[in-house]
């Protein structure tokens, strides 16, 4: 996971609230990801404009979390959907 | 309980393509029986608040079905993520504009080959450059562009050029379906059955590509499942995670589910979704493991195969409860080996007709 590359989702998937559970979850072609707490306020940081670092420097700021935990969140969750081809490819 | 989570929406039969393949039952719905609009946005609001969240719009052809940009309206009002299935013919660069000013997300359209000699053969009519056309104008729309494809006898040798046309065309999904053997496609079987031959080198040909490509496109890979020991753990389980409303507005936990004699199905003109989901006789049938027969009932790969499927134990052995002839621990297996030794009839297969017109 290269650190400088600026992710966001590709743009065939969509993020929503679930209407029955009331929890995040990602849409596809090929079907529904439910998403915890914690990787939806991961996706809503990645806007295709901020690099990795401001995203884990903003995760910081808001969760009372050592930054060793937030880094490998944000990596593991990032080369998931990066190999399901949920993340826009070229940043 | 369960909730479902897809739902396929059969808007009618009418189709210009007459595969030989075609997932319609053999009973086609006639243009006067199709569910009006008004109807379906109904079933639509009923499955979102059911929790459906992923709507397929299919038919036969849904370009066809006159609302359908209303019904794309309906279901992204209603949350729910919206996937156009069709043959392309129709899919000029104006409608697909029109489909994305509606709020489609995405569009799978079908191949039947990699060349138009071939395909146009198979599709029973001349429509193989018009795919072409059309799934440049879904990726000039904005729209993400998945490819489907049936392989049988006749198209499985072509994989390598089917893989290559989808990556020169710029899909990002690219379904490889091995024929199932409903419907249609078993009045077909011996003109469409592959050989153990070409499957095993279709496996290695999916694979190799697979490992090339990557998550840039996506390969999906539906086995062949005579050829298989197991059987697909079909729907993952009877009523559990999607269903499917045909053009009459009988609602089916599968598209093949009219195999089964003996259920009757619950019309969206009588009851409300929720109802026939959590009530309806038809979608209990088969929920849990109490129905099932022994070897299933007392194997451990019921909880992975659910015994799996109704519908093609209903097709092969005219008892819905029997346990899915494929499986190698099946009484009926003898059925499909002597499916597997009988001659093969390549390309010598009756069309569906371009039908209820």
């Amino acid at each position: 996971m290269p650190s400088t590359m600026r992710p966001e989702l590709a743009p065939h998937v969509r993020r929503q609230i679930d209407r029955v559970s009331g929890r995040p979850m990602l849409l596809h072609p090929e079907g529904a990801v439910e998403l915890s707490e914690s990787a939806d306020a991961i996706l809503a940081l990645c806007d295709g404009a901020r690099g990795v670092e401001e995203i884990i420097a903003a995760l910081a700021a808001e969760f009372d979390a050592p930054e060793a935990t937030l880094r490998a969140d944000v990596e593991s969750l990032l080369a998931a959907l990066a190999g399901r081809g949920l993340l826009k490819s070229s940043s | 309980m369960s909730r479902p989570y897809g739902l396929l929406a059969e808007l009618t039969h009418r189709c210009p393509l007459r595969c030989p393949y075609c997932s319609n039952p053999l009973e086609l719905a006639a243009r006067r029986e199709e569910l009006p609009p008004a109807e379906w946005q109904r079933v639509l609001a009923e499955a979102a608040a059911l929790g459906v969240v992923q709507v397929g719009f299919s038919g036969g052809e849904p370009l066809l079905y006159e609302g359908l940009e209303l019904l794309i309206e309906t279901a992204r009002r209603e949350g729910m993520y919206s996937n156009l299935i069709t043959s392309a013919v129709g899919l000029t660069p104006a409608r697909a504009a029109r489909l994305r000013a509606a709020g489609l997300d995405a569009v799978q359209i079908s191949l039947q080959a990699d060349e138009a000699e071939v395909g146009d053969a198979v599709a029973g009519a001349r429509v193989h450059a018009a795919k072409l056309a059309a799934a440049a104008a879904v990726r000039d729309a904005g729209l993400p562009l998945g490819l489907n494809v049936v392989l049988h006898a006749g198209t499985i040798d072509r994989l390598d050029g089917i893989i290559r046309l989808a990556e020169s065309l710029g899909a990002i999904r690219l379904e490889l379906a091995n024929v199932q053997f409903y419907g249609w496609a078993h009045a077909n079987r011996a003109a469409l059955l592959p050989t153990r031959e070409q499957v095993d080198r279709a496996a290695e040909v999916v694979a190799a590509h697979a490992e090339r490509l990557g998550p840039r496109l996506a390969l999906i890979y539906v086995l062949p499942d005579y050829h298989e020991r197991r059987p697909k753990p079909c729907l993952h389980g009877w009523g559990s995670r999607a269903l499917t409303v045909n053009p009459r507005g009988d609602v089916l936990p599968c598209q093949a589910a009219n195999a089964i004699p003996d259920l009757e199905f619950p019309n969206v003109r009588d009851h409300d979704l929720a109802w026939i989901w959590r009530e309806s006789a038809a979608f209990n049938r088969f929920r849990g493991f109490e129905w099932m027969p022994e070897p299933c009932r007392s194997c451990p790969e019921r909880e992975r195969d659910f015994g799996g499927c109704r519908c093609q134990a209903a097709l092969l052995t005219g008892d819905a409860t029997r346990t899915d002839p494929v499986c190698e621990f099946a009484p009926d297996r003898g059925l499909i080996d002597a499916v597997l030794a009988a001659p093969a009839a390549p390309g010598d297969w009756r069309y569906r007709p371009a039908a209820g017109a």
